[in-house]
Formats: structure tokens, C-alpha cells, sequence
């Protein structure tokens, strides 16, 4: 029976996106399936996943009778977090721009040396 | 994914080596003092001024990791990254403004020195040096990687032969040589994208990649996903963070011709802002196409040689050698410049003359050659994750260059308080909450420090100290 081994993220997602791994034996067709539903099927030794929304994910590994195991946490930051970043993002992104502006205006007219 | 043999590999690579050392040997014989290879003779018109801002800005970081980040954080992922158009806007005025202060000036460094001293350029020299490795050794990644992906050709041979034939012909030509391969490099990368492009929405379509999205990856259509959100803005920062410190540009707006700089960044900003949505577009199609991506960064040439076989693969094995080289030469070149004329020239020999520090310069591109391969030979991070980490530290000068530039009273204390919580700042947001923060982090402490200080103890400036900035023969 070959030895599978599966490679999960441990720590949780913040982005929905992940990579999982595996080791079979070369020329080996692995099926991988997430939450029982077939995501992949072939003899590459790892897949990308993305565009997955908070919750935990199932990933079982089949090669022949050998089966391989695991779960990923996906966590995005607190839309708390997240809003309160984006509108400091902005504030600065703003500050930044009009500074320049201001300043390209100022030296055109020979304000500034 | 193999789409290429070897031989097919090595034919391409070799024809566009030749052809830009050739090039480089060719232009390189119009410099004949040290203003001409450091600035090409402060003479550069709009045409190539634009396409050479443009084509750097045209990195590999934009060819695969635009891809990389619409596949990972979707289409705020694509738009965010196009948001680094905003560097290279902005830019254009602060260009017309390096070029009337210090006419006769060779480098960031020598602003930074010369407007807020020692202090604030030693930490402003460390800053460009890490960021400048850290461009280096993506790029330098990427070369090998997607040779090894499209031919096989092993990881470490394609990475050295890329950085080698950016070195050789930067080394035979200077600034004139990355000038005039910019023009033609973009020229390529543009024409490819539109071609990769038109091949995927003609093949796929826009309704079932769309279908597709929202049936097997709705997070990545998801207009309030948490991690997209955040990086908008990020990038936006991080985009004016790199342009905004870095010699690669500091030396285009002094070579370029005078009453040129504005409109050179400002009309480039224009023409690479679609480029990212283009480039990361492509991506979106991999799950109509039911491809399997086994490592994030080469999804955008996993999708063309998908779609266009063979053709595809030499497509983008073109579209990312031009990218790659573009920018190779152009950073090889301004970190050359800076170590010279900072460090040789600026700690080591104020007295040098020009043929010393042409020799020193040549000295040091091949240095930086030799470090950027070592730097490389553990493909220890994918290209997004190795170019977001380097947010922290860019993002922390926005406001010391910003203020240096505009604001007569900035306090140099405050500047380096800036530059350096602003690095802490960036640094924690990176490990704490993601490398979506780091930019925005190090630039909002760093805003705050230059501000806040300036209002309490403002200092006075005499713009004038910059006008005695010279070229070596007339300081030696």
C-alpha cells in the first residue's frame, strides 16, 4: 500500500487561499476531494485553492485503497478590523496625494525655492 | 506543465541575449563621460522617457504576481495592484521638482543627504539597499521559475542566465543601454499582453469565466472579502513607497530632459494603469479551464500555455524575459549608481574621478550580479509574499521624501523617526495581522512622525544647498 502523506496549512487562512500538498509514489493518479466534492484528479503533487469564504474546509487524499486526511480554518480579519484599516488606508492614500498636489502648485508658482 | 522542449527554451533566450547585449555595446558608445553612462547625458526626450518609466514599472512582479494576486485575492486583487499607477502619477510632478532643485545631482541619496544629513541617509541607504536585494532576488526568481516551468531548463541555470545577460549589457551601456532596451522591451510586453488576452477571452469567454468564479471560488468575486479590502490601499501606498525612494527613478527624472519629467511619469502612469487588470484577468480563467495550479506564482503562464500551446509558451517566455530585463537592468544600474556615488564617492573617496567611479560602478554591477544569484539559489518565498514584506520599509519613507521635497520646514529629526517606527510599524502589521498591512502601517507612523515633529519644532531649509550638488570633476 503506498504511503501518502497530505500537507494542510496549519495555522488559519486569512485570504481564502492556500496551497496543499502531497507525497505518493511518482506516476501515482491522486484524487483530492474537498468536503466530498471532487476538486482534483491527476498526478501533480500539490493544488492552489482560492475564493474561499470563513469556515473549515475537509481535504481527503486518495491514491488506490490509501487515504490521507486534513482541515483548514479559513479566518479573515474582523470586518471591524478591516474597514478600519481601509479608511485609514484612504485617509493616508489622500493626505499623501493632496500634499503633493498642494505642493506641485506651490513650486509652479514659485511659492516654494 | 511543460510546454516548451529545452532546445526551443534556449533558442529564445539566446536570440534576445544577444540582441540586448548587442544593443548595449552598441549604445553604450555614446557615453563618454561619467554624466553620460550615470545619466545618459541628462538628454533623454519623452518617448523614451515614458516607455523606459513604463517598461520598469512593467515588472516580472507585474506579469506573474498581478496573476498570482487576482488568483488569491480576486478582482480587488487585479484592481488593487493597478492602483501602483498612482505611484508613477504622482511622481511626475515630484520629478519636475528633483530636477530644478538638484540639476546637477546624481542620486536620491544625495537629496536625502543634503536635506536632512547624515543620520536620516544612512537609514535611507539601508532602506534603498534592502528593498533594491529584494526587487533583485524576486526577479531573479522569477527568471528561473518560469524557465523551469516552461522548458524545463533546471531553476538555477535559467536564473543565472537571465542576471547574467542583464548584467553584461548594463555593464557595456549604461544608462543609455537601459534607456533604449526600456523603449523596445515595452514595446514587446505590451503587444504580448494584448495578444495573451484577446487568446483567453476569445477561447474562454467572459460569461463562463464569470459562471465559473461563482460557482467554484465566490470569494474571489466577493466585493467585502477582508483581506482584499485592506490590500487596495496597500498597494496604493506600497506603489508610492518604491517609486517615491528608489534611485531606479530618481536617476530617470534627472536624466531626462528639462520641462519633460512631468509628462514622461504622468502619460506612463496612464499606459501601465491597465496593465495589472489585463495581466492579473488572465488568471481568473484557470478555473473555467479546469487547470490545476500547483504553485500560485505561475498561474498567468499556466493559463496562456494552456490556451495557446506552444505559441502561448514562447509568448510568455518573451513577454516575462522583456519584463524581467527591463527592470533587472534598470535597478542594477541605479543601485550601482547610489552605492558609487553615496557610498565610494560619498564615505570612502570624495576626491574620485570620473574613471574611478566608472570603474567602481562597473565593479559593483557585477557585485550586485554575483549577490542577486546567491540571493536566489533557495527559492525561499513565493514573488508576492518576497515583494509585500519589502512594504514596510518603502512605505516608511513616502512622507521624508514627500515633506523633503515640498515642505521647506520639515524636521530632519523627525524624518528619521519616521523612516525608522515606520519600519517597526510595517514590520509588526506584517507578522500580526497580514502582508496586506505592511505598507499602509510604516506609512501612516511614518506620516505621522515627519508631520507631528515638523509642527513642533519646525527647521529651516535653504533650498539653495542643493544646487551645489556637482558631477566629480568639478569637486575632485
Amino acid at each position: 500500500m503506498p504511503e501518502l502523506k497530505l500537507d494542510c496549512p496549519t495555522a488559519p487562512n486569512d485570504t481564502g487561499a492556500y496551497r496543499i500538498a502531497w507525497t505518493v509514489p511518482e506516476g501515482a493518479t491522486v484524487t483530492l476531494t474537498e468536503d466530498g466534492a471532487k476538486i482534483y484528479e491527476g498526478p501533480d503533487a500539490a493544488t492552489t485553492v482560492s475564493g474561499r469564504r470563513e469556515g473549515t474546509y475537509e481535504y481527503a487524499l486518495a491514491v488506490a485503497d490509501a487515504k490521507a486526511s486534513c482541515t483548514v480554518q479559513v479566518a479573515p480579519p474582523s470586518m471591524g478590523l478591516t474597514f478600519a484599516l481601509f479608511l485609514v488606508g484612504f485617509a493616508i492614500s489622500a493626505s499623501t496625494i493632496a500634499f503633493v498636489v498642494r505642493g506641485h502648485r506651490q513650486h509652479r508658482r514659485g511659492e516654494i525655492g | 506543465m511543460r510546454t516548451l522542449d529545452a532546445s526551443t527554451g534556449w533558442i529564445v533566450l539566446a536570440f534576445f541575449s544577444v540582441a540586448w547585449v548587442f544593443l548595449g555595446w552598441l549604445w553604450g558608445k555614446r557615453a563618454n563621460s561619467f554624466d553620460d553612462r550615470m545619466l545618459a547625458g541628462r538628454n533623454v526626450g519623452l518617448a523614451l522617457g515614458m516607455a523606459t518609466a513604463m517598461a520598469t514599472w512593467i515588472t516580472s512582479n507585474t506579469t506573474m504576481a498581478a496573476p498570482q494576486l487576482a488568483y488569491q485575492l480576486g478582482v480587488w486583487g487585479m484592481v488593487g495592484y493597478s492602483l501602483g499607477a498612482v505611484g508613477l502619477i504622482l511622481f511626475a510632478p515630484m520629478a519636475e521638482r528633483i530636477k530644478h532643485l538638484m540639476p546637477n545631482g546624481y542620486t536620491s541619496g544625495d537629496f536625502v543627504r543634503t536635506r536632512f544629513g547624515r543620520p536620516a541617509w544612512f537609514v535611507f541607504l539601508l532602506i534603498s539597499f534592502f528593498y533594491g536585494l529584494g526587487w533583485l532576488v524576486s526577479m531573479g526568481m522569477a527568471g528561473g521559475v518560469l524557465l523551469n516551468a516552461l522548458t524545463g531548463i533546471e531553476y538555477h541555470v535559467g536564473m543565472i542566465v537571465i542576471t547574467v545577460v542583464c548584467v553584461g549589457y548594463t555593464l557595456l551601456g549604461g544608462l543609455h543601454a537601459v534607456i533604449g532596451t526600456d523603449y523596445i522591451q515595452s514595446v514587446v510586453i505590451l503587444i504580448g499582453l494584448i495578444v495573451a488576452a484577446i487568446a483567453v477571452y476569445t477561447q474562454v469567454g467572459i460569461g463562463e469565466i464569470f459562471t465559473t468564479l461563482e460557482t467554484e471560488r465566490v470569494g474571489l468575486l466577493d466585493m467585502l472579502a477582508p483581506a482584499s479590502i485592506m490590500f487596495l490601499f496597500n498597494n496604493l501606498l506600497f506603489g508610492l513607497g518604491e517609486i517615491f525612494h528608489s534611485n531606479v527613478w530618481w536617476s530617470r527624472a534627472l536624466a531626462l530632459r528639462e520641462g519633460v519629467g512631468f509628462k514622461a511619469y504622468f502619460l506612463a502612469g496612464v499606459a501601465w494603469l491597465p496593465v495589472p487588470v489585463v495581466a492579473g484577468s488572465i488568471a481568473l480563467a484557470a478555473p473555467a479551464l479546469g487547470l490545476n495550479i500547483p504553485a500560485l506564482d505561475m498561474v498567468g503562464p499556466m493559463v496562456i500555455g494552456n490556451l495557446l500551446g506552444t505559441t502561448g509558451a514562447v509568448l510568455i517566455l518573451v513577454i516575462v524575459f522583456c519584463s524581467l530585463a527591463s527592470s533587472l537592468d534598470s535597478l542594477l544600474a541605479a543601485t550601482a549608481d547610489l552605492l558609487v556615488e553615496d557610498v565610494y564617492r560619498g564615505l570612502i573617496a570624495p576626491t574620485a574621478s570620473s574613471a574611478q567611479l566608472e570603474r567602481a560602478s562597473r565593479m559593483i554591477i557585477v557585485a550586485l550580479g554575483v549577490l542577486a544569484i546567491a540571493l536566489c539559489w533557495g527559492r525561499v518565498t513565493t514573488l508576492a509574499e518576497m515583494i509585500q514584506f519589502t512594504g514596510a520599509f518603502v512605505g516608511a519613507t513616502i512622507w521624508p521624501i514627500a515633506a523633503g521635497l515640498y515642505w521647506e520646514k520639515t524636521n530632519p529629526n523627525g524624518a528619521v523617526a519616521g523612516m525608522v517606527l515606520g519600519i517597526v510599524a510595517g514590520l509588526t502589521a506584517y507578522f500580526t495581522v497580514g502582508f496586506y498591512t505592511a505598507a499602509l502601517a510604516g506609512a501612516g507612523v511614518s506620516m505621522v512622525c515627519v508631520v507631528v515633529s515638523t509642527l513642533v519644532a519646525p527647521r529651516a531649509f535653504d533650498w539653495s544647498e542643493m544646487q551645489r550638488l556637482r558631477a566629480p570633476e568639478a569637486t575632485s
